[in-house]
């Protein structure tokens, strides 16, 4: 059976760069500057100028007058290389991340579920274009051929084997990716591109130059991976320096945005919904302030994030500027499929749910209740408040008793002979082993004839009077 | 004509001799005298409606239970209850029929979080009625409740003290509660949609349901 394998390799050139100044191409150089004071990479203004990636940082800056730098960071331009794959994820089943700034992609296998190359290359480069990245790619029969054309500008999209196979021919021997000192020496022998070495002996070339040489031919020539294989992180882990100092809440919202756009590609990808965020803005000094969101039933829409976000912002008075975000999800809950009337488009249980989410958003976690009864029987705990969002999907028992709807948050106390008495006595006692002071009180229902209202009076043991509820 | 026909139709508008024959939407209260009086035969839907009393305990509540609890029963839509001065008692609501699990209890202390919140109750279709404790309420706001309350025929209860009686409020049914009784208030109906004002309304809201009526 023929290999039907076939790679694609994406590089972006930029990714350091554009993941620290952000993707839009700005008419000011830009430079990021490696350990060694040099350019690691440039944008297209600074190029224009002559400035090129490895270039001393000090003729560099003889070229330019108005220029913004930034130090290096690998961290970072791994965690956007992941942000890309998470991205390519959804069209495209095996992906190879090759650090630095790479993906290998496997797309031979989806050709068939595409039904051509075309259709899978739209939709990958309107997925890159999307995220704004600069990049160049090429196809070919190997991962590292893949590799070298896509490195040497040669934007090949082919799935003719021939094809893929000569666009190798012209690459100069020292864009071969080979070691320099083999490179050099190939060259000094007067074989300056690959079409020369690959009509060569290979035995010959292994007894001069070693097997490295040998391997890295034969990698060019036979099918073999690149890299490691991209898998979805179990959570959503994610930072953000921010370039500027934030002072104001409302500052944060752009952002946080970009997060929150991450968040839902990770989510499309996972096929899954996050039912609550965790935001952590760092400051200089101050302890971080935490903000927890929540969506009842969940939510993977960044517009309805960001609503849910900004009435959490909207609120929030910031102890000191703001210099990074820090977003993480770790609870994620199955898409189910909408519930609802087959005909109309109305989802009640959605709709109580958003709601649901809005009031916690503006009002907090712990201004929004829901009642139950519990099986004590001494009423100041026979009810019990639960944060809405944290209520059990299961019913609760309900437990009526003839007993009023409103009670006192503090104990009052009365004098019995303003009140008839309507009822009572009925007595509520709990013994000793319930709890460490004896509870034994006698409720009469009574009605107070000059502030004409009905209430409910409790005698304690100690003889005195208390008011014990309202009936509303 | 036709302008006229639309007003009298909605209540706007009315003759005294057929203001019986206005169609309000409304719903059964569960008291027969008090429905016999509100226009459209019980609590109007797509109104604000407000109850003033002078202490809790006087069947300001009462007044509302048999209706809110049928209607918890129905739908998967919250209740939403806002700032209730007291802490609400599960079990004695729960011995009205209210159906504990659509009710949605929520504080909101700054003034602008209630309005916000009373807004979005009313607009985004995810409750079913709102009852909500509040004081002081300028006009302005009012009419923005009352248009929500409009347009998404909901039913909204404003719990307020005696003393607002006497300032213009925008509420299209507002109702002031004298207890004579533990089990029996007089009414006065300050203001209704095509009605006149009226007094002393006699109704008997009893300490317990009337569970042979409402839950038979």
């Amino acid at each position: 059976m023929a290999d039907t394998r076939l790679w694609l390799y994406i590089d972006f050139p930029r990714l350091a760069l554009q993941a620290r100044f952000g993707t839009l191409e700005s008419a000011t150089p830009q430079l990021l500057l490696n350990a060694r004071s040099g350019i690691e990479q440039c944008n297209g203004a600074a190029t224009a100028l002559g400035v090129r990636p490895g270039m001393n940082t000090a003729t560099a800056y003889c070229l330019l007058s108005d220029v913004e730098t930034a130090l290096y960071d690998a961290l970072a331009e791994q965690e956007q290389l992941q942000r890309l794959a998470l991205l390519l994820y959804q069209a495209c089943a095996d992906i190879r991340l090759c650090p630095p700034s790479g993906l290998s992609l496997e797309i031979g296998s989806m050709l068939r579920l595409y039904q051509g190359l075309d259709a899978l290359v739209g939709t990958l480069r309107e997925r890159l274009e999307r995220s704004g990245f600069h990049y160049r790619w090429a196809c070919g029969h190997t991962a590292l051929a893949a590799q070298v054309l896509a490195i040497n500008d040669q934007p090949l999209i082919s799935s003719d084997r021939q094809r893929q196979i000569s666009a190798l021919d012209p690459i100069a021997i020292d864009r071969l990716g080979l070691d320099a000192k083999d490179a050099a020496r190939l060259k000094s022998m007067g074989l300056h591109c690959y079409a020369d070495v690959r009509r060569l002996p290979r035995a010959e070339l292994g007894y001069r130059f070693g097997p490295n040489l040998l391997q890295r031919l034969s990698a060019l020539e036979t099918p073999d991976t690149l890299g490691h294989r991209f898998e979805i992180p179990p959570h959503f882990d994610e930072r953000l320096e921010l370039s500027h100092e934030a002072e104001h809440s409302a500052s944060l919202l752009f952002p946080v945005k970009r997060l929150l756009t991450n968040l839902e590609d990770y989510l499309k990808a996972r096929q899954c919904l996050a039912d609550s965020l965790y935001l952590r803005l760092s400051h200089r000094n101050q302890p971080p302030t935490r903000l927890r969101i929540q969506a009842v039933q969940g939510s993977r829409s960044a517009q309805e994030w960001l609503s849910l976000i900004n009435l959490q912002l909207d609120r929030l008075v910031l102890p000191e500027p703001v210099l990074s975000l820090h977003l993480r999800a770790r609870r994620f809950r199955t898409d189910p499929m909408p519930s609802g009337d087959l005909l109309g488009t109305a989802y009640p249980q959605a709709d109580a749910d958003r709601l649901l989410s809005l009031l916690v958003s503006r009002l907090g976690h712990h201004q929004v209740h829901t009642l139950t009864t519990t099986a004590d029987p001494r009423p100041e705990h026979a009810t019990r408040l639960t944060p809405a969002v944290d209520r059990a999907g299961r019913p609760e028992p309900s437990r009526p008793r003839f007993q009023p709807l409103l009670v006192p948050e503090t104990e009052h106390r009365v004098a019995p002979q303003q009140y008839q008495l309507l009822s009572g006595p009925e007595r509520i006692v709990m013994g000793r082993w319930a709890q460490p002071a004896p509870y034994r009180r006698d409720y009469f229902r009574a009605w107070h004839p000059q502030h004409q209202h009905a209430v409910w009076l409790a005698r304690h043991d100690d003889g005195h009077w208390s008011l014990a509820g309202f009936f509303g | 004509m036709s302008l006229l026909n639309d007003l009298t139709r909605s209540g706007r508008l009315w003759s005294a001799s057929d203001w019986r024959m206005a169609r309000i939407h409304a719903a059964p209260s569960g008291y027969a005298a008090l429905d016999a009086e509100l226009p459209g035969g019980g609590w109007p839907l797509g109104a604000v409606t407000e109850i003033l009393y002078a202490r809790p305990g006087q069947g300001e509540l009462r007044l509302l239970l048999p209706y809110l609890a049928t209607l918890s029963q129905t739908g998967q839509l919250w209740q939403a209850w806002f700032n209730p001065p007291n802490r609400p008692h599960a079990p004695g609501l729960a011995y009205w029929g209210l159906d504990l699990s659509r009710l949605l209890l929520c504080q909101a202390p700054r003034q602008d979080d209630l309005l916000w919140s009373l807004e979005r109750c009313l607009t985004t279709g995810g409750c079913q009625a709102v009852v909500a404790w509040v004081d002081r309420l300028d006009n302005a706001h009012m009419r923005r409740l009352q248009l929500a309350a409009e347009s998404n025929r909901m039913p909204v209860f404003l719990l307020r003290p005696e003393r607002w009686r006497d300032r213009a409020s925008i509420a299209a049914l507002r109702l002031q509660v004298c207890a004579e009784q533990a089990d029996r208030v007089q009414l006065h109906i300050l203001k209704r949609r095509a009605g006149w004002p009226l007094r002393n309304l006699a109704v008997t809201v009893p300490l317990q349901p009337d569970r042979v009526q409402h839950h038979g």
